[in-house]
C-alpha cells in the first residue's frame, strides 16, 4: 500500500537540516551505486548472470556466491545487479514520462482558464478514487505484456494526478504577491512564467517527482510480480521476486537480493525526496537565513539598561512579581531571548510593555503565564503570583494555583479558538476543569459572562461555532473565556492589533471595564504605544530582551531617560506630523534602516 | 509537500439553509453528478481496453488450432462482428440490468462470481483498515505529542521505521512472512489455505503498510494542530491533559486525516490485488489479475466496473462524512 | 503632470446569489493633487480601489482615465504605458519580491520590460541612493534584508518604471514602529523629488496627516467624505469619519520635545 507520497512529508520536523546530514550523504551515495548497476551493470555481470548451472543450484549463500544461487544455479548477486537496469529504467523511465506529459497538461489547463481546470479537477478525481494499481494493470495489458508496456501503465495511470498537482501549484504562484506584484511592474506573461512561476513550482514538483518514483519502483516490481511486467527473457527484481516464490520451500534465501534492492532503493529516494522537500520548504530557508544573520539578542547590546530609567517599583501585595526572568531555547543552539526581566503587577493595575518585533515582549508575556511555546524554556529568581511562589513547583502545582486565575487573550482572533467546538464548549470546559458546579450553573455563568463582553444574543451564540463570529466578536469571546474563574489577572498581547481601528477602539475599552468593574490586573504588550499610554498606568520598555525603561504613563512619555525610548516617541507618524508642521529637524546624522 | 486535503475541494453544505433549501440538496447533487460521470468514464475506459483485447479472448478461449469459421461464429455470438459504437450502445444499455454478458474463460455470469469473491476481498480489506486505523491513530497522536513537548530522537525513530515499513512493497512483505511464519517457524498455514488461520498472514501484510502510512499522516496532522493558536488558549485554560487532547486536539486531527484515509480505504478494493495473489486469497483482486491473464474480458469488465463503484461510493461517502463532521464550510477551489 | 480620474467605479466580486459590492460608484480626480489618502478600515473597499487604479482588476461599471485616455486603450509597453504612468508600492514587502533575484536584477527588470533605455548599472546605483541604500545592496537577495529595506527595494523598483503616480498600499503597517517614521519621510522626499504624485491608502490616520495634503474617507465601497486633510480631521462631517477619528489611540500626554531628531546608528537595527 504505496499511498506515501503527498501527506507523509513533514516539512516542519527540524531532524537533518544541513545538506551534510549523514543520512543524507549515504542515501545519495547509495542511489549513486544503483546508478552505476544499472548503467554497467549488465556489461560487467551479464555471463555470471547467465551461467547456468543445475548442479549447484537452490544454494545458500557462499563465498562464491554471495547471496546463493537460484534454481537454475545462476548467481543472484549477480542477476540482482543485472535486474537493476530494468527495474530502474522502467522506473524512473515511467516517472520522467508522467512528469513529462503530467506537469505539461497541469501547465496548460492553469492557463486555459477556469472550465479546463473544473475538467482537470473531475478527471483526477476519478482518477485518484480508482486504484492506481488496477488502473495501471490494466493499461499495461493493453500495450501487451512487456516491462515497456508496464512502464507505459504506470506512466499514463499517475498522469492525472500529476497534472492535477502541476495545476493547482502553478495557479496558486500565478495568484501569488509576487506576480501581482511583477505584473505591475509590466512584465509580461512569458517571463512571469519563466522567472517568476516555475521556479515556485519546480521545487514541490522536483520532491513530488523523487518520491514518484520511488513509488512507481515498487509497482513496477508487484506488476512483473504477477507477471504482468517485464517478460522473459527479461528479468528484473519483481520477477526474480517470481521465481524465487516457486522455490520457497526448498531455498528461501532466493528473496533476499531482489528483495533488499528492492526496499533499499525504495527508502533511499525517500530519504532524498524527504530532504529536498524539508530543505525547499520556504519556512526553512527563512530559519536557515535568520540563523546565519545574528539575531538580534545575540549581538551585543551596547547599552545596557541604566539605573534612572529603571524607576524601581515598590508595590505591596503585588498579583504577579517575577524577578530575573530569562527565556531561551530548549535545543541547540541555546539562545537566550529575554535576559533577566522584572516585572511587577500590582492589584487592579493596568500595566503595558511596548516594544517592537524582537523585543521579547510576547515571550515575557507568556514566561508570566508560565505558557510557554514548544522550544523554549523560563527561567526566573523569583516567580510569585498572589505571594505564591511558582518557581520551584513542578507543572501540576503549578497548573492548580495558575489555574483559572491567570486568563490570556492572544493577538489573532481568527485562530485562537478551536474550530470544532462551539463557543459554549469552549468556555465552559474552563469552568469544568476547575469548579464542581452543575452543568446548568456552568451553563448560566457562561451566558452571563457573553453578557457581560456585550454579546449580542448570548444565549443563541453559545451553539455557534468561531467561524461564524467576526474578528471582534472572538476577541470578546476570549476576554469572556477571562471573566469565567476566579481570574485576577489578564494577559493580553496585541489583542486588538489584528482589528479593524473602531474595533479596537471597543476593544480597549472592554478591557479598561473589565479591570475597573472586576478588579483584575491588566497587562497589555503591544508596539502601540499610543494605545498602550491610553489605558495603562505604567509602561515598559523592552528591546532585544531587556527591560530598557519602566515608570508611569507620564514619566515615560514626557520625561523619558533612555535613548531608545527617545527614539521610539520620537519615530511615531504622530510626532512627525508635529515636527513637519513647524518645529524644527535635526536631519544630519540619519542611518536609515 | 502538504497533506492530501489541500486537494480535495468541496463545497460543504455548512449550516443553516440558504433560500428556504437545506444546503445538502446540491452539496449531494454535485456529488452524486460526479459521481455518475466517474463511473461512466471508468467504464468507457474499460470498454474500449477491453474490446482490443478481445480478439485474443476468443483465440485464447478456443485454443490455438481452431478454424477461422469457429473464430468468426464466436465473434458473431458474442456480438464482436459489430462496429464499435453499437456495441458500445449495446454494452450501455446492458448497463443498468447489471447484463454483462458471459465470462468467457468460466462459462458463468460475471456478476455472479464477483458477487460471490467480493465478500472475501471485503473481509480482507476492511479487517484490515479498522485495525489500522485503531493502531495508526493513537501511535500517530502520541509520537507528535512526545515530539512536540520534547523534541528528540523518539519521532526520528517513529519516522525512520514508518520510512521503511512504507518503502516494503505489500507482495515483498508477504513474501517475508510466507517465508518466515510458514516455512521456517511453521505455524501458519502458507498461500491457498482457508479458514482464520489463512487469514492472519494476508491481514497482516495489509495492516502493516497501511499502519505506516496512515500513522504518519496522523502524526503529521497532530503536530500542525498542536501549533495552533487554539491550542495555546486551551492550554491557557489548563484544562486536564484528557480534555485537552481528547476534546480539543483530536476533533482537529481527525477531521484532516478523514479524507486520506477515506482515499485509503477506496483504493483498497485493488489494493488487495497483490496480496491476493500472493496469497492465492479467493477476491475480487485475484480475479481481476486472472482475468487480464486470461484474456476474459468480459469478466474484466464487470470486475473493474464493480471495484469502480464501490470505491467511488466509499470516496462519496467519505466526502459526506467530511463535510457532515467539520463545521466550517469548505469553499470551492476553481 | 499625469492626470489620472477614475469615474463612477462600481466593482462587484462574486457570482449568483452571493456578492459582494466593492465599490459603489467612486470618483476620484488626481489633477492638482499632490498626495492623496484614502482612509479606511477592511472592508471598505480601498485595496480594491488601488486594484483599479492599477489596472489589476476592471471595474464593473466606469473607467480609469489617463490624460483623458481610458485604460484599457493605452499600449501595453513604452512611454505611454500604464506601467509608465502608474505604479505601486505592496503592503508586505517581503511576498512583493521575488526571492530568487537579487536586488539589482529586480530593479534592472522593471528597466527592461518598460522599454527605459539608460546605463543600466548606473541606475540603479542612483534609485539605491534615492531610497536610502548603498551600492552594495544590489548584489542582495530579499531573505538578507530587514523589513524596512525591502520596502526601500520595492519603492526604487516602482521608481524605475519612472512613473507619474505611485500608490502605496498601507506603506509602514508591516514594518516596525521605529522604522515607520523614516518610511513616510522618505516617501514625502521621493514625492517631491521625482515630481510624483502620490497616492496613500491606509488605515492608519496618522499616516495621511504625515504624508498626505488630500483625502477620502471610504466606508463599505462609498466616498464619505473628501477634502484636505486638514479640515476632514479638524472638523469632520460625515459621522462615519467622527467614530474613525475617535477610535484613534492618542499618546496621552504629550510626548517630550519632539526636536532632536537625529537617531544614533545603534538604536536602529
Amino acid at each position: 500500500m504505496t499511498i506515501n507520497l503527498q501527506a507523509t512529508v513533514d516539512p516542519s520536523r527540524t531532524k537533518s537540516k544541513s545538506w551534510g546530514s549523514p543520512t543524507l550523504i549515504i542515501a545519495v551515495l547509495v542511489i549513486v551505486f544503483f546508478v552505476l548497476s544499472a548503467l554497467l551493470g549488465p556489461w560487467l555481470f551479464a555471463q555470471q548472470a547467465g551461467t547456468v548451472n543445475p548442479a549447484i543450484g537452490r544454494q545458500g549463500p557462499s563465498a562464491a556466491h554471495l547471496l546463493g544461487t537460484d534454481q537454475l544455479g545462476r548467481d543472484i548477486l549477480a542477476r540482482t545487479i543485472v535486474g537493476s537496469r530494468a527495474s530502474l529504467g522502467y522506473a524512473f523511465g515511467a516517472t520522467a514520462l508522467t512528469a513529462l506529459i503530467g506537469v505539461g497538461l497541469g501547465l496548460l489547463a492553469a492557463a486555459l482558464g477556469n472550465r479546463a481546470r473544473q475538467l482537470m479537477f473531475q478527471i483526477s478525481a476519478t482518477a485518484t478514487a480508482f486504484p492506481a494499481i488496477l488502473l495501471a494493470v490494466i493499461l499495461a495489458t493493453l500495450f501487451g505484456r512487456s516491462g515497456t508496456a508496464a512502464m507505459l501503465g504506470l506512466a499514463i495511470a499517475a498522469v492525472p494526478t500529476t497534472a492535477r498537482i502541476t495545476m493547482t501549484l502553478a495557479v496558486g504562484a500565478a495568484g501569488s504577491d509576487q506576480v501581482a506584484a511583477a505584473r505591475v511592474v509590466g512584465v509580461g506573461t512569458l517571463r512571469i512564467l519563466l522567472r517568476y512561476v516555475l521556479p515556485q513550482i519546480s521545487q514541490p514538483l522536483a520532491t513530488f517527482t523523487i518520491l514518484a518514483a520511488a513509488s512507481n519502483l515498487v509497482a513496477l516490481s508487484a506488476l512483473s510480480f504477477v507477471g504482468l511486467g517485464v517478460q522473459p527473457p527479461e528479468w528484473d527484481w519483481g520477477a526474480m521476486l517470481n521465481s524465487a516464490l516457486k522455490e520457497i520451500y526448498t531455498s528461501p534465501f532466493g528473496v533476499v537480493g531482489p528483495g533488499i534492492a528492492i526496499v533499499l532503493a525504495g527508502v533511499v529516494l525517500n530519504i532524498v525526496g524527504e530532504h529536498l522537500a524539508r530543505l525547499l520548504d520556504p519556512r526553512n530557508r527563512g530559519r536557515r537565513a535568520a540563523s546565519s544573520t545574528p539575531t538580534a539578542s545575540a549581538r551585543p547590546v551596547t547599552d545596557p539598561p541604566s539605573g534612572e530609567a529603571l524607576r524601581p517599583v515598590d508595590i505591596a501585595d503585588p498579583v504577579l512579581k517575577v524577578q530575573d526572568l530569562r527565556v531561551a531555547t530548549n535545543t541547540e543552539p541555546h539562545l537566550e531571548l529575554v535576559h533577566g526581566v522584572e516585572i511587577t503587577v500590582g492589584r487592579g493595575q493596568r500595566v503595558g510593555i511596548v516594544g517592537e518585533s524582537g523585543s521579547g515582549k510576547s515571550l515575557t508575556l507568556s514566561a508570566m503565564a508560565h505558557l510557554m511555546p514548544s522550544g523554549l524554556g523560563s527561567t526566573a529568581a523569583h516567580h510569585k503570583f498572589n505571594g505564591t511562589e511558582l518557581a520551584d513547583k513542578d507543572a501540576r502545582t503549578r497548573r492548580s494555583v495558575l489555574g483559572d486565575q491567570v486568563a490570556l487573550v492572544f493577538q489573532d482572533p481568527m485562530s485562537s479558538l478551536n474550530p470544532s467546538l462551539t463557543i459554549g464548549s469552549i468556555l465552559s470546559d474552563k469552568l469544568k476543569a476547575h469548579t464542581n458546579l452543575s452543568r446548568s450553573e456552568v451553563r448560566r455563568r457562561v451566558i452571563a459572562a457573553l453578557d457581560e463582553v456585550s454579546i449580542p444574543d448570548p444565549s443563541r451564540t453559545v451553539n455557534r461555532f468561531p467561524h461564524q463570529l467576526s474578528g471582534g466578536q472572538r476577541q470578546r469571546v476570549m476576554i469572556a473565556l477571562a471573566l469565567l474563574g476566579r481570574t485576577e489577572l489578564l494577559l493580553a498581547d496585541e489583542p486588538t492589533t489584528a482589528l479593524d481601528v473602531s474595533v479596537q477602539r471597543q476593544i480597549a475599552n472592554l478591557l479598561v471595564r473589565v479591570n475597573e468593574e472586576r478588579g483584575i490586573s491588566v497587562v497589555l504588550v503591544s508596539h502601540d504605544i499610543a494605545l498602550v499610554s491610553e489605558i495603562c498606568d505604567r509602561i515598559i520598555v523592552m528591546r532585544n530582551g531587556w527591560v530598557v525603561e519602566q515608570g508611569t504613563t507620564e514619566e515615560v512619555l514626557t520625561d523619558p531617560q533612555h535613548p531608545y525610548t527617545r527614539a521610539l516617541l520620537a519615530a511615531l507618524p504622530q510626532t512627525l506630523t508635529a515636527v513637519t508642521s513647524g518645529v524644527t529637524v535635526d536631519k544630519g546624522t540619519r542611518s536609515l534602516a | 509537500m502538504t497533506s492530501t486535503n489541500t486537494e480535495v475541494a468541496v463545497r460543504g453544505p455548512g449550516r443553516g439553509p440558504r433560500n428556504g433549501v437545506s444546503p445538502w440538496v446540491p452539496f449531494l447533487g454535485r456529488r452524486l453528478a460526479s459521481f455518475v460521470v466517474s463511473l461512466w468514464m471508468i467504464v468507457t475506459l474499460v470498454f474500449f481496453m477491453a474490446r482490443s483485447l478481445s480478439g485474443d479472448a476468443v483465440t485464447a478461449s478456443l485454443g490455438l488450432d481452431a478454424s477461422p469459421e469457429m473464430i468468426a461464429a464466436r465473434r458473431a455470438e458474442l456480438g464482436l462482428d459489430a462496429p464499435l459504437w453499437n456495441q458500445y450502445v449495446t454494452f450501455l444499455g446492458q448497463l443498468p440490468t447489471l447484463n454483462f454478458g458471459e465470462s468467457i474463460t468460466l462459462r458463468a455470469d460475471p456478476l455472479q462470481v464477483i458477487s460471490e469473491r467480493l465478500p472475501n476481498t471485503v473481509q480482507l480489506g476492511l479487517t484490515a483498515f479498522i485495525l489500522s486505523v485503531l493502531l495508526a491513530v493513537p501511535l500517530g497522536v502520541f509520537v507528535a505529542v512526545r515530539a512536540h513537548s520534547r523534541p528528540g530522537r523518539g519521532s526520528s525513530v517513529f519516522h525512520g521505521v514508518t520510512g521503511f515499513i512504507v518503502a516494503v512493497p505489500d507482495f515483498l512483505l508477504a513474501v517475508g512472512l510466507i517465508t518466515v511464519f510458514a516455512i521456517t517457524l511453521k505455524w501458519l498455514p502458507p498461500a491457498g489455505g482457508s479458514g482464520f488461520e489463512a487469514f492472519i498472514l494476508p491481514v497482516i501484510t495489509l495492516t502493516t503498510g497501511i499502519t505506516a502510512t496512515l500513522s504518519r499522516l496522523v502524526a503529521t496532522e497532530t503536530g500542525r494542530v498542536l501549533n495552533e493558536e487554539y491550542i495555546r488558549t486551551a492550554q491557557s485554560m489548563r484544562l486536564p491533559p484528557a480534555v485537552l487532547y481528547l476534546r480539543h486536539v483530536l476533533p482537529n486531527v481527525l477531521t484532516s486525516v478523514i479524507t486520506s484515509a477515506g482515499l485509503i480505504l477506496a483504493s483498497l478494493l485493488g489494493g488487495t490485488l497483490i496480496t491476493e495473489t500472493v496469497f492465492a486469497w479467493p477476491g475480487v483482486g485475484a480475479l481481476t489479475i486472472d482475468s487480464i491473464l486470461q484474456r476474459d474480458y468480459p469478466m474484466l469488465q464487470s470486475a473493474v466496473a464493480v471495484v469502480a463503484a464501490v470505491s467511488l461510493l466509499v470516496t462519496l461517502m467519505v466526502d459526506v462524512l467530511v463535510a457532515k463532521l467539520d463545521p466550517r464550510s469548505l469553499i470551492v477551489k476553481s | 503632470m499625469t492626470r489620472i480620474e477614475a469615474r463612477g467605479i462600481k466593482v462587484t466580486y462574486g457570482h449568483g446569489r452571493h456578492t459582494v459590492d466593492a465599490l459603489k460608484g467612486v470618483d476620484i480626480d488626481f489633477d492638482d493633487v499632490r498626495s492623496l489618502g484614502i482612509a479606511g478600515e477592511s472592508g471598505s473597499g480601498k485595496s480594491t480601489l488601488a486594484k483599479v487604479l492599477l489596472g489589476m482588476v476592471s471595474p464593473n461599471e466606469g473607467h480609469v482615465l489617463i490624460d483623458g485616455q481610458p485604460m484599457e486603450s493605452l499600449p501595453k509597453k513604452g512611454p505611454g504605458s500604464r506601467s509608465r504612468q502608474v505604479q505601486m508600492v505592496f503592503q508586505d514587502p517581503t511576498s512583493s519580491l521575488n526571492p530568487r533575484t537579487n536586488v539589482g536584477s529586480t530593479l534592472a527588470e522593471a528597466m527592461i520590460v518598460n522599454d527605459i533605455d539608460c546605463d543600466r548599472s548606473k541606475e540603479v546605483r542612483r534609485l539605491l541612493g534615492l531610497v536610502g541604500l548603498e551600492d552594495a545592496f544590489a548584489s542582495r537577495y530579499p531573505y538578507q534584508l530587514s523589513g524596512g529595506q525591502k520596502q526601500r527595494v520595492a519603492i526604487a523598483r516602482a521608481l524605475a518604471c519612472r512613473p507619474s503616480v505611485l500608490v502605496c498600499d498601507e506603506p509602514t503597517s508591516a514594518l516596525d514602529v521605529s522604522v515607520q517614521g523614516a518610511m513616510l519621510e522618505l516617501l514625502a522626499k521621493v514625492r517631491d523629488e521625482e515630481n510624483l504624485a502620490l497616492a496613500v491608502i491606509t488605515h492608519n490616520l496618522d499616516v495621511v496627516r504625515a504624508l498626505c495634503d488630500d483625502v477620502v474617507v471610504l466606508n463599505a465601497g462609498d466616498i464619505v467624505e473628501r477634502g484636505a486633510t486638514d479640515g476632514v480631521f479638524g472638523n469632520p462631517q460625515h459621522p462615519y469619519t467622527r467614530t474613525l477619528l475617535d477610535a484613534v489611540p492618542r499618546l496621552r500626554y504629550q510626548p517630550f520635545s519632539a526636536q532632536s531628531r537625529s537617531l544614533p546608528d545603534a538604536l536602529l537595527k
